[in-house]
């Protein structure tokens, strides 16, 4: 029944390994002048510990205060004048930087990608001014956002031991409190070629891209990595709920369970019954929430793909007037249970298959976003093309497949609810 | 870039760019009506008549219409603008006729059951409730309705409480029936297709459509703003204030567009800029501080968006103001310009890279009427800006004396100190 569309998408993938640790992803794309140029390092919010959350994220920040040969901020200008774009972003299991450029510009975003793996200049001025930046982003993206709220709330109660139940920006008071000694062990321990991939895709030729990446990370020593021990979540015994009293027009609710880590074979299940509650209008939540109780704005479900044990994650945005949070949470309770004691129609399973591989394909249109799921895949997985493998995972899922997973996972020890509820009905 | 136009018998113009890296498609149909057509009473019709569009038709229910597109992995979406309406579809190629019928069918015979008219009236409204949930919705809507006063761009394309009650069945419909034809529409497809094949698909599928009269639409002229207009809405739970201000700018046929590119680039656009390098990068005031030209078929406005916790709200705010005023008197060095130009140039090609990239050039280019060469002669009209260009754009746009500044914030915390400009008006939510 499936014509294979995956055999269509061509994504060669080259790899390359200096001597000093650094690894190489290229994929060569010449339908255009342009590259994407991508250095993923292997440390995100996981790598914390109490008293420095959120020193990857301020750290990634200080990756724009300067380098040996380059001032402060003066990267992402001359990026620009050269036609490119650059950013950075840190996450649970990663950190990344990259630039997209004309193809002619190769070298240059390579000679200033080593220059701060190598030289990065760390000063208190910097940090001082960068620490206030940070908390300003964190007053937008968390303390003054229901989203940031919500979420912030589910992992800390989610999670008792291990590092996702902190937020990848951190506590403000840690953010406050990170000395530059701490900035410059952290440096000294994760920025390091052999703590990092390269992945480069477009406009390139192969032994050329890889005597440019030698040329200037060749002589990056490495780092002696040491063996951290990251606290393993312990299995949760009961349920767990949180209430957030907070200033909204409406009520929130997000219903989670503890999910595996992205290489177990679940995972692709899981992504399928997402799909199957929530993936467009004619889905089992959707038709139900939205279109027949009309008891709320918006239901989406998410399924974690992290290096550790993550979340599947059923979020209920804006609970309408004249409905309860109990209704509501009982609707979404029953949807789970459901799929334990009914099996899946077929139609149903090849409509979630069809939408996942439609966007495996829809994803690839850019180098930057081939980058993207190639990073992401790598450092969750280990495997840099594992999100194209998954597709088959995907398409020998059956029915009894679903079944299984559901009553492995959703039960309700292993359920968190975080509810936001408004102090008062203040917009009246 | 290789594209093609066409023009039915029906007056649908149609853009194609074939593109073969991925076996995608996506079609666009645009209507070239938006909120901006609507009459005073009714604000958020044009974009209720969109959300209704996929809600059932003449040969299909609404989970039908969501069955088939959400079956074949497929999207259908609408969007409602200032300007225009949309009906956007995308899949893998090889379900390019179903997608195509989908989005005749709900562009063409929508049923405006009154049923589907009253969730979608109820879930607008709730929409437009929570927006105060959010402090960059209620700037957006302030700072408009500040910026343009009786006008239609004076409230967000989804209209207002007042208006979405006033709406009627028939209303809808006539707005349908008078606005969605042919000959005021843009058909694009884009992706793995080739052009011979695809309009002959085309004419099969969109052949019925009848051409009809579009109506004479007068737009209201915008109104000028004297001085300073200050107004602070209350969000009491808020530690960071939102801080949006702005003039009126220019629309998108404007002759001095480059120009002004080129110096929204310098001033307010990215890490380079001049914003964000005073405001962030050495003042570490906030995380994000940029500026934009929102170009319309009219004028739309010149903005500066940023935010700074409840204490340096104001500093903020006085920085900002005073880098205006530095760009009105001093404009922009030889260098400055020499670099914006630099980055547009080199940054073409990614900005062409995916078909749907391709095709939103065309699209402006038809859409706002610019000459047919627009696209050929982008890069010499970049090159072209000289800087006593800038200085006349900087002269004749730029207006750091009569701005509208809303700030959304606890009150408490930053009205004296927004008093000292002048005078304050103060909202509640």
């Amino acid at each position: 029944m499936h014509i294979s569309t995956a055999e269509q998408i061509k994504l060669d993938i080259k790899e390359h390994r200096l001597k000093n640790g650094l690894r190489l992803i290229l994929a060569e794309d010449h339908s255009s002048p342009i590259i994407s140029f991508q250095v993923w390092y292997n440390v995100g919010s996981r790598n914390e510990r109490p008293g420095i959350t959120g020193i990857s994220h301020l750290f990634e920040h200080m990756m724009f205060k300067g380098s040996k040969n380059v001032e402060p901020e003066e990267h992402g200008r001359i990026i620009q004048q050269n036609g490119g774009t650059d950013n950075a972003f840190t996450a649970k299991d990663m950190t990344a930087y990259f630039e997209n450029l004309p193809g002619s510009q190769l070298e240059l975003a390579v000679r200033l990608e080593a220059d701060r793996m190598a030289h990065l200049r760390l000063t208190t001025d910097t940090l001082a001014s960068e620490r206030q930046v940070v908390k300003e982003e964190r007053r937008m993206r968390v303390d003054n956002s229901l989203v940031g709220k919500l979420s912030e709330a589910l992992y800390s109660t989610a999670f008792i031991s291990h590092p996702y139940r902190w937020p990848v920006i951190g506590w403000m008071s840690d953010i406050d409190s990170i000395s530059l000694e701490d900035c410059k062990a952290f440096y000294r321990s994760h920025y390091a070629p052999n703590n990092a991939t390269v992945i480069l895709l477009g406009d390139i030729d192969f032994q050329k891209t890889i005597s440019i990446v030698e040329k200037h990370f060749g002589n990056i020593p490495p780092a002696e990595l040491v063996d951290e021990v990251i606290p393993i979540e312990n299995i949760q015994q009961q349920e767990r709920q949180k209430d957030l009293f907070v200033d909204a027009s409406f009520p929130w609710l997000a219903v989670a369970y503890h999910i595996p880590e992205a290489a177990h074979d679940d995972i692709p299940v899981l992504e399928l019954i997402g799909n199957i509650l929530t993936g467009g209008r004619s889905s089992r939540l959707y038709r139900r929430v939205i279109y027949e109780d009309q008891s709320a704005l918006s239901v989406f479900a998410s399924v974690d793909n992290n290096k550790a044990p993550g979340l599947f994650v059923i979020t209920v945005n804006s609970i309408k007037q004249g409905h309860t949070l109990e209704e509501v949470t009982s609707v979404v309770n029953e949807s789970l249970e459901r799929l334990k004691t009914e099996m899946v129609t077929e139609r149903e399973l090849e409509k979630a298959i069809n939408q996942k591989e439609t966007s495996l394909v829809f994803g690839l249109q850019t180098n930057f976003a081939r980058g993207m799921r190639i990073g992401f895949s790598l450092a969750r997985t280990g495997d840099p093309l594992g999100f194209i493998k998954k597709l088959e995972n995907y398409r020998h899922a059956t029915a009894e497949d679903i079944q299984e997973v559901a009553k492995k996972y959703f039960t309700p020890e292993n359920r968190t609810t975080i509810r936001l509820l408004p102090k008062e009905k203040w917009y009246l | 870039m290789k594209y093609r136009k066409s023009t039915l018998d029906s007056g649908l113009r149609v853009i194609m760019v074939e593109h073969h890296e991925l076996p995608i498609v996506a079609i666009e149909l645009l209507v070239k009506t938006g909120s901006v057509h609507e009459s005073r009473e009714e604000p958020g019709l044009a974009h209720i008549v969109t959300q209704l569009l996929r809600e059932g038709t003449h040969t299909k229910r609404s989970l039908e219409i969501s069955e088939s597109i959400d079956f074949i992995g497929g999207s259908l979406g609408v969007d409602c603008g200032y300007d225009s309406s949309s009906v956007m579809t995308t899949a893998l190629v090889k379900h390019f006729e179903t997608i195509l019928d989908l989005l005749s069918e709900v562009a063409r015979f929508p049923v405006f059951n009154a049923k589907d008219i009253e969730i979608h009236r109820d879930k607008t409204i709730t929409t437009i409730l929570r927006e105060k949930d959010n402090k960059t919705s209620i700037a957006g809507r302030h700072f408009s309705e500040m910026l343009y006063g009786e006008h239609p761009y004076a409230h967000p394309p989804i209209g207002t409480m007042k208006g979405l009650k006033a709406i009627s069945r028939d209303k809808i419909i006539r707005f349908h029936k008078t606005h969605y034809l042919p000959n005021n529409s843009i058909l694009t497809v884009v992706g793995d297709i080739n052009y011979e094949k695809t309009l002959a698909e085309i004419r099969e599928t969109f052949g019925g459509w009848k051409k009809g009269t579009v109506p004479e639409q007068t737009l209201l002229p915008v109104p000028e703003i004297d001085g300073y207009k200050i107004r602070i809405v209350n969000k009491p739970d808020l530690t960071q204030t939102e801080i949006r201000l702005g003039n009126m700018g220019i629309a998108r046929d404007d002759p001095d567009y480059f120009a002004l590119m080129l110096l929204n680039h310098i001033f307010g656009r990215g890490p380079a800029s001049r914003l964000y390098t005073k405001v962030r990068s050495e003042k570490g005031l906030t995380y994000g501080a940029s500026s934009g030209f929102a170009t319309r078929k009219l004028r739309g406005p010149f903005y500066v968006r940023t935010y700074s916790k409840n204490e340096t709200a104001i500093e903020t705010l006085l920085l900002v103001l005073d880098e205006l005023k530095k760009l009105k008197s001093g404009g922009v060095t030889e260098e400055e310009l020499e670099s914006a130009k630099s980055f547009y140039v080199g940054h073409y090609p990614l900005s062409i890279e995916t078909p749907a990239q391709i095709a939103s050039k065309i699209i402006v280019q038809e859409f706002y009427g610019l000459p047919e060469n627009y696209i050929d002669k982008y890069l010499d009209n970049v090159m072209a800006v000289s800087m006593e260009d800038i200085d006349g754009a900087i002269k004749r746009v730029l207006d750091p004396e009569n701005l509208v500044i809303t700030l959304v914030s606890k009150s408490e915390d930053i009205l004296e100190g927004a008093k000292a400009l002048g005078e304050v008006e103060l909202k509640e939510l």
